[in-house]
């Protein structure tokens, strides 16, 4: 049994009449890097800030270390938050934000230098000891605001939308040097972001929230490959849908109709029992076209091509399998033949491990 | 050309109306006729006569001890209150806000019998310590909004950052949020303190016997007679009045500008 570092608990905040955090249970592990991804307004910014100590919770229970702290403020928390603008003090210099926390816990002055250094040697930042915040380029700004929070050697380390404010190319350099920061200090980091890409090439484990609620919590290969939702599996990526029932199911592998009696195969899963209204979800690029029809095992079903895309590498075409359902896919152009054109019948193909049955959500 | 040459003496005009009064005050005190009607020569007797003018001194300590009194009560109670204003929120808080305002738009002489009323009917004595009162009553305004708006254009993730860091409210308020206030609190104060030494009205009012302040004195030495004395005490308030506006235009025009992030 891991160690839980941060444990929220039937948790609920609400603001006026919006319901920001939603009963919501998460439990993080101590040294992990975890993630909490969603579109804006899906409540992982309020549950940083639950976490920091900034927002109280209208219900439920807060655990650091497996004491209750919902109703320590949260300068008595032992957790260190980066903000999204870093909320950097414009009126002190770079040694002074650093030393901020470690002075108020009164540590000798002398000992205040050397970790002062240390966490500024930790973010790479050259000497900007006695420079102004305000002069900093964004990046320096997110070290010092980094290295402000880490000197404090907190249980947890909060990152509010850290890279947000940064341009593509330093935004992935700075990623990396999170990743790396996590691994050598063993810190626990929570990440709130709303950028897929980072939350899956960061985290150990990803909490993706929606309206105030977790939809799912898994590792970031889970997320991407086997989505609990039809929301996960809608936001992460792009995915197809197919609405269908459940048949049967046999040995891990269920078969599925859909509305015009062609069947199809996909791993079963818990929520998709037999005789249950689902949605067959595939990625668009595990989906193949063939002009012939397969016979290999392969999920095939009969398709006109409605529009394609050359984009260089790859073609995306959209094509329709009944009336009103489309389905999108990406095709290598690895020799240079004729693609499909638009109107064109064909046959669209993946595995049956590639699909993922979703519960079919009530609209 | 000849439309900025007009604008030009008109210009000059509107100030040698505002300022040629103010300037001949000043020189007359220099003025060696005691009836100060025409010029008689360079002197400065009317200043060493105020040094030993005990009623001038009298008036003048009041004054400084009700403005300084004055201006400390309303600068706490003024930020204290700017800060509830933004920091907080609270039932009735678009109304409170509103009402800040009121004791800069009330006429004077309103404010002044209504407090002279209230005094009377809380049975406060009149003395130099309701001229105080009074004097506290006007400036708070001045102070929370010079302050409101220094809080308005500071980030209030910067004191979440303070707590975040370990610092309690008391550390937040002295180390982040009073530095960042400083100016606008500065400002304030010395607005407070130009018009408590400026003011005759609610001063009026509100005094107790012997609890003149300088403009009082002055008011009454008018009514002998206008003395060089006089235009020599003028020209001294209106050097500290003109000083204090001063260092204020400098704490305003020195502000930094908010920055995009």
């Amino acid at each position: 049994m891991e160690e839980l570092v941060v444990e929220l608990v039937g948790v609920t905040k609400r603001f006026d009449r919006v319901t920001a955090v939603d009963n919501v249970t998460l439990q993080i592990r101590r040294g992990e890097f975890f993630s909490l991804l969603g579109p804006s307004g899906c409540g992982k910014t309020t549950s940083l800030r639950l976490v920091a100590g900034f927002e109280e919770p209208d219900q439920g229970e807060i655990r650091l270390d497996g004491k209750p702290v919902q109703s320590l403020p949260p300068y008595r928390r032992r957790v260190n938050t980066v903000f999204q603008s870093y909320a950097l003090f414009p009126h002190l210099n770079v040694y002074d934000n650093v030393a901020f926390g470690l002075r108020r816990s009164s540590v000798p002055e002398a000992e205040i230098q050397t970790r002062v250094s240390q966490a500024l040697e930790l973010v790479r930042l050259p000497d900007l000891l006695a420079r102004r915040t305000t002069e900093l380029s964004g990046g320096q700004q997110q070290r010092v605001a980094l290295a402000r929070a880490l000197v404090n050697q907190p249980q947890v380390l909060l990152l509010d939308e850290p890279m947000s404010a940064l341009d593509p190319k330093l935004r992935r350099d700075m990623r990396t040097e999170l990743k790396r920061l996590q691994k050598d200090l063993g810190i626990t980091f929570v990440l709130v972001t709303h950028d897929q890409e980072e939350a899956l090439s960061t985290s150990d484990r990803v909490a993706v929230m929606n309206a105030g609620k977790v939809e799912q919590v898994d590792a970031p290969r889970a997320i991407y490959e086997r989505p609990a939702t039809r929301f996960v599996a809608d936001f992460i990526g792009t995915a197809n849908f197919l609405p269908a029932t459940v048949r049967a199911v046999n040995n891990g592998r269920s078969t599925v109709v859909l509305a015009d009696g062609v069947s199809l195969v996909a791993p079963s899963a818990e929520k998709a029992p037999v005789g249950a209204r689902v949605e067959l979800s595939v990625r668009p690029e595990r989906l193949w076209l063939t002009r012939e029809p397969g016979s290999n095992g392969s999920n095939c079903l009969p398709a006109r091509v409605v529009e394609c895309t050359y984009m260089g590498p790859v073609t995306r075409y959209t094509v329709e399998v009944a009336e009103g359902v489309r389905l999108t896919t990406e095709q290598q152009n690895q020799d240079v033949v004729d693609g499909y054109q638009a109107g064109e019948s064909v046959f669209l193909q993946w595995r049956p491990t590639s699909g993922t049955l979703l519960p079919a959500e009530a609209r | 050309m000849k439309r900025s040459f007009v604008l030009l003496v008109y210009t000059a005009l509107v100030y040698l109306f505002l300022y040629a009064p103010v300037l001949v005050m000043a020189l007359y005190s220099f003025n060696q006729d005691p009836r100060n009607a025409v010029w008689k020569g360079f002197t400065l007797q009317w200043y060493a006569k105020l040094m030993q003018d005990t009623e001038i001194q009298r008036a003048l300590l009041n004054s400084l001890q009700v403005g300084l009194i004055a201006t400390l009560a309303a600068t706490v109670l003024g930020t204290m209150a700017a800060l509830a204003l933004t920091r907080y929120r609270f039932r009735m808080q678009a109304a409170l806000s509103g009402l800040v305002f009121l004791p800069m738009v009330v006429p004077e002489v309103v404010m002044g019998t209504s407090l002279l009323a209230f005094l009377a009917a809380i049975g406060w004595k009149l003395s130099l310590s309701t001229i105080i009162v009074a004097h506290i009553a006007f400036c708070v305004s001045y102070v929370t909004i010079t302050v409101r708006a220094r809080l308005a254009g500071m980030d209030f993730r910067l004191e979440e950052a303070a707590a975040d860091l370990g610092a309690g409210p008391w550390d937040t308020f002295r180390l982040v949020t009073l530095p960042r206030i400083l100016p606008g609190v500065i400002s304030g104060a010395l607005l407070c303190l130009t018009i408590s030494i400026d003011d005759f009205v609610v001063t009026f009012f509100t005094q107790g016997i012997g609890s003149g302040t300088l403009p009082i004195r002055i008011y009454s030495m008018v009514k002998t007679g206008i003395t060089p004395e006089i235009n020599a005490v003028s020209t001294l308030m209106l050097l500290t009045t003109f000083s204090l506006m001063l260092i204020y235009g400098r704490l305003g025009s020195g502000q930094e500008p908010s920055r995009a992030r």
